[in-house]
C-alpha cells in the first residue's frame, strides 16, 4: 500500500432512473443510515443504494479512495418511494506515513441516552498532560459537561 | 352409496392437504425455545497477555433468525465489556473495550439478520490502539447497528440491506480505513423508524 496515490479520489455517481412505480418492499420497509469519518491514513470505501433491482427505481453509488486526511458525514434515508442521501466531505491530500511514537496516555468516555437519541463522547490522546472534569446527569433532561486543559489530541463529538 | 364413497376419497385426500396446509403456513415468528426461554450475559475482562476468545449467538439453527459471532485474537492489553440478552424473537449485543497492542491483536464482529434480510461486519487488525462501542440489536421485524470506533490500525466495516433474504439488494457498503480512524455508523432497518434526525 505504498501511497502514490496523488489526489484524494472521491467519486459520486448517480444514476436516476425516473420509474413512476413504487418498489414492492414486503419486509425491510426502509434503511436509515448515518455515518461520520474522520481518517488520518488511507482510506477505500463505497456505498451501493437502489430503490429495485437491475434497469428500475433509483441507483447511487458514492465512493472515496486515497491518502491523506479525510472528515466526512452522510445521511442516508431509503424506502420504497424515494431516497435521500447528503454527504459532506472535507478531503486533504498527503501520503500516509505511520506515527511511529507518541505519548501514549489516552483517555476516553462516553454517554448516551437512548429515550431521547442522545450520544457524547470525548476522547484524548498522545496526551503530555490533562486536567479533566466531566460530569453527566440523566436526571429527566440530560446535561453533560466536559471541562479539560491539556496538551494533545482531543476529540469532542455529539449526536 | 357412491356418494358416501365419494364424499370419503375426498376426505381422504383433503385431510393431508389441510394439515400440509396448516404445517406450511404456520407463524415462525418465534423460534420454539421450549427449555432455555433467554440467555442474559455480562463479561467484563481486563487482560494484559494474549487472548483467543469467540462467541457465537443465535435464535435458530441454520439459515435462519438472528446470528451473531463476535471475537479477539492476540496479545496486547485488553479491556472490554460485553452486554448480551437472546430470546426467541431476537438478540441485543453491545461490545465495549479499549485494546491496545503493538499491532498483533484482532477484533471483529459480524451480524446477520436472515429475517429481515441485514447483515453487518466490522474488524480491526494491527491495532496499536483501539476503543470500540458497538451495538447491535435484531429481531424478526427490524436491525439496528450502531459502531462507534477510534483508533490507529486497520479497520474494515461492512454491511448489506435486503428486502427480507430473497429480495431486491437495498444497500451495500464496504470500506477499509488504515491509519488514525474515528468511525460513527448507524443504520436501521424494518418496520420501524429507529434512528432519530440529524
Amino acid at each position: 500500500m505504498k501511497s502514490r496515490v496523488l489526489l484524494l479520489l472521491s467519486v459520486l455517481l448517480v444514476i436516476i432512473s425516473s420509474s413512476p412505480s413504487l418498489a414492492d418492499w414486503d419486509i425491510a420497509k426502509n434503511v436509515n443510515q448515518r455515518s461520520a469519518i474522520s481518517l488520518r491514513g488511507y482510506m477505500d470505501e463505497i456505498f451501493i443504494y437502489q430503490t429495485e433491482k437491475d434497469f428500475a427505481g433509483s441507483k447511487l453509488v458514492y465512493g472515496t479512495q486515497g491518502s491523506g486526511t479525510a472528515t466526512r458525514t452522510m445521511t442516508t434515508h431509503v424506502d420504497e418511494g424515494e431516497m435521500h442521501i447528503n454527504v459532506q466531505g472535507e478531503f486533504y491530500y498527503h501520503p500516509y506515513r505511520p506515527i511511529t511514537s507518541e505519548n501514549d496516555l489516552r483517555g476516553a468516555l462516553r454517554a448516551k441516552n437512548l429515550e431521547l437519541g442522545k450520544i457524547i463522547s470525548e476522547s484524548y490522546s498522545g496526551m503530555e498532560y490533562q486536567i479533566e472534569e466531566t460530569s453527566s446527569s440523566n436526571d429527566g433532561v440530560p446535561v453533560y459537561e466536559i471541562s479539560s486543559q491539556g496538551r494533545g489530541t482531543a476529540r469532542l463529538g455529539a449526536w | 352409496m357412491k356418494l358416501v364413497k365419494g364424499f370419503i376419497m375426498n376426505a381422504r385426500v383433503l385431510l393431508p392437504l389441510v394439515v400440509l396446509t396448516f404445517a406450511l403456513t404456520s407463524p415462525t415468528g418465534l423460534a420454539a425455545w421450549s427449555n432455555a426461554g433467554n440467555v442474559t450475559e455480562h463479561s467484563y475482562i481486563y487482560l494484559s497477555g494474549y487472548i483467543d476468545e469467540m462467541k457465537i449467538y443465535q435464535t435458530y439453527k441454520g439459515l435462519e433468525g438472528q446470528k451473531l459471532v463476535v471475537g479477539t485474537e492476540g496479545s496486547g492489553t485488553v479491556s472490554r465489556r460485553q452486554t448480551a440478552y437472546v430470546d426467541e424473537g431476537g438478540m441485543y449485543f453491545n461490545e465495549w473495550g479499549v485494546f491496545q497492542s503493538e499491532g498483533d491483536l484482532r477484533n471483529a464482529l459480524c451480524a446477520k439478520n436472515y429475517k429481515v434480510g441485514t447483515v453487518i461486519s466490522e474488524s480491526y487488525t494491527e491495532i496499536e490502539y483501539l476503543i470500540k462501542d458497538t451495538t447491535t440489536f435484531q429481531d424478526d421485524n427490524v436491525s439496528v447497528y450502531s459502531i462507534a470506533s477510534e483508533g490507529r490500525g486497520t479497520a474494515r466495516l461492512g454491511a448489506r440491506v435486503k428486502d427480507g433474504p430473497k429480495g431486491v439488494t437495498i444497500m451495500s457498503y464496504g470500506g477499509t480505513y488504515i491509519g488514525d480512524f474515528n468511525i460513527r455508523q448507524e443504520i436501521g432497518s424494518g418496520s420501524e423508524f429507529f434512528l432519530t434526525c440529524p
